[in-house]
């Protein structure tokens, strides 16, 4: 029969020093660029066997410079752009971009806070316009990517459960398609309906913001009203 | 046969409930492999398995708890598989025979804790082996106890989730959290004599 205590203050302190190892940072940039990549080649129509989908020693440069050259080709492209007129901001493209966002498609970044996001967009786009702080949201990932050759911050967030894209561009590079205007705080939203996919655009100085999701519109015409 | 693509609302599912816990199972598959590269592959098996069979998750369930089976499981299949390609014992195997002692060590018994209690403050001795020491000592722990110790110690799971995750009944989770702890410390006090830091 076991007579120690089985929790001594001993067994206390041990356990107390193996726990804070898990307060050390853990570094998940390539095992993110690896998933998505898999996560990507898996939703696919033709998805490919499993173990073609591993990703070895030797294809990580390769994941890795590929990654690059994307996040790369999609400044370019911005920047080339930027200066040129404003685009329509098409609903079917942002339905578009938020269905690869949600499944997986895109590279991102994953961050849990507005903050983190807003670091992690200003890194990559020091020009771009700021990410609104919205309070109290669950933050998920968020990347830099274009709609329509114009460079855009998407964040994925999640609201009452549900998959929510907000995407941040210069108001410049923008102009608003017609559709349900609804105001709210003083602030002027236009509502569309694309797919299914209720979204709330408005803009601020130059800001221009889009907040779309599987929610009621009205929820999204609060959180776009909120997010300045 | 090709597997079945993966829809996107298993995909949205899998970001919204497995990925928050994505550093957390890249930290434990860190602490059964010996490179950075096989617990990059590790974790990433272990999550494409998760969203393969995100349908079966329970919304009620733990979703820490659950990513932690399949790793384990999937790092068991790995060893078994490498093991054979290579003719070998598998890992497990091989650490839970009876020869190993795995099992069977009492704790305390090469002297460690009267060690340990003979300082003046166990707590602030055992801060000050920085992280890596801690992991090493944890990593030469047989794979059960090293097991137990970081779901139960590392990462906070309460013992009845640990028992569930090894499939073992809580009082052997009790028992060899206890006497992994006293191996850890038994394996620690050898450093700390070299420093000079026990007597």
């Amino acid at each position: 029969m076991n007579t120690q205590p089985d929790n001594t203050s001993l067994d206390k302190a041990t356990s107390l020093r193996l726990r804070q190892l898990a307060a050390a940072p853990v570094d998940t940039t390539r095992l993110e660029t690896m998933l998505q990549a898999s996560l990507a080649a898996a939703t696919a129509p033709q998805a490919q066997p499993r173990h073609r989908l591993t990703l070895r020693h030797w294809m990580r440069p390769i994941v890795s410079l590929a990654a690059s050259l994307a996040l790369a080709a999609v400044i370019i492209t911005g920047l080339l752009l930027s200066g040129q007129n404003p685009v329509v901001a098409s609903p079917i493209e942002l339905t578009a971009l938020h269905s690869q966002i949600v499944t997986g498609q895109l590279p991102v970044t994953r961050v849990s806070s507005m903050a983190q996001a807003r670091d992690a967009i200003a890194r990559q786009w020091a020009k771009g316009p700021e990410l609104p702080s919205l309070q109290g949201l669950e933050v998920q990932s968020c990347c830099l990517t274009n709609v329509h050759g114009k460079l855009v911050a998407a964040v994925l967030l999640e609201v009452e459960g549900k998959a929510v894209t907000l995407i941040v561009a210069d108001a410049r590079d923008f102009v608003m398609p017609h559709g349900t205007v609804v105001q709210r705080n003083g602030r002027a939203i236009v509502t569309h309906q694309n797919a299914g996919l209720d979204m709330a655009m408005t803009r601020q100085g130059d800001r221009w913001l889009c907040v779309m999701g599987d929610l009621p519109v009205d929820t999204l015409v609060t959180l776009a009203a909120n997010a300045f | 046969m090709p597997e079945q693509p993966l829809t996107p609302r298993q995909v949205e599912r899998f970001h919204r409930l497995m990925w928050p816990w994505l550093a957390d199972v890249l930290r434990v598959a860190r602490y059964l492999t010996r490179h950075q590269a096989d617990a990059e592959d590790l974790a990433q098996e272990t999550m494409m398995k998760a969203a393969r069979f995100i349908d079966q998750y329970r919304d009620e369930t733990n979703a820490k708890a659950w990513l932690l089976t399949i790793l384990r499981n999937t790092h068991i299949s790995r060893g078994r598989r490498e093991a054979k390609h290579a003719g070998l014992l598998p890992l497990e195997a091989a650490e839970m025979s009876p020869l190993a002692g795995a099992e069977t060590a009492s704790p305390g018994s090469a002297g460690g804790d009267e060690a340990w209690e003979r300082g003046d403050d166990p707590q602030a001795l055992l801060n000050r082996f920085e992280d890596q020491t801690v992991i090493d000592a944890l990593k030469a722990l047989p794979d059960e106890i090293r097991w137990t110790l970081l779901l139960v110690d590392v990462e906070s799971l309460d013992q009845a989730q640990a028992a569930e995750v090894l499939e073992v009944p809580l009082g052997t989770i009790k028992s060899r959290a206890h006497r992994g702890r006293a191996m850890l410390r038994e394996r620690l006090a050898e450093v700390a004599r070299k420093r000079g830091w026990l007597a």
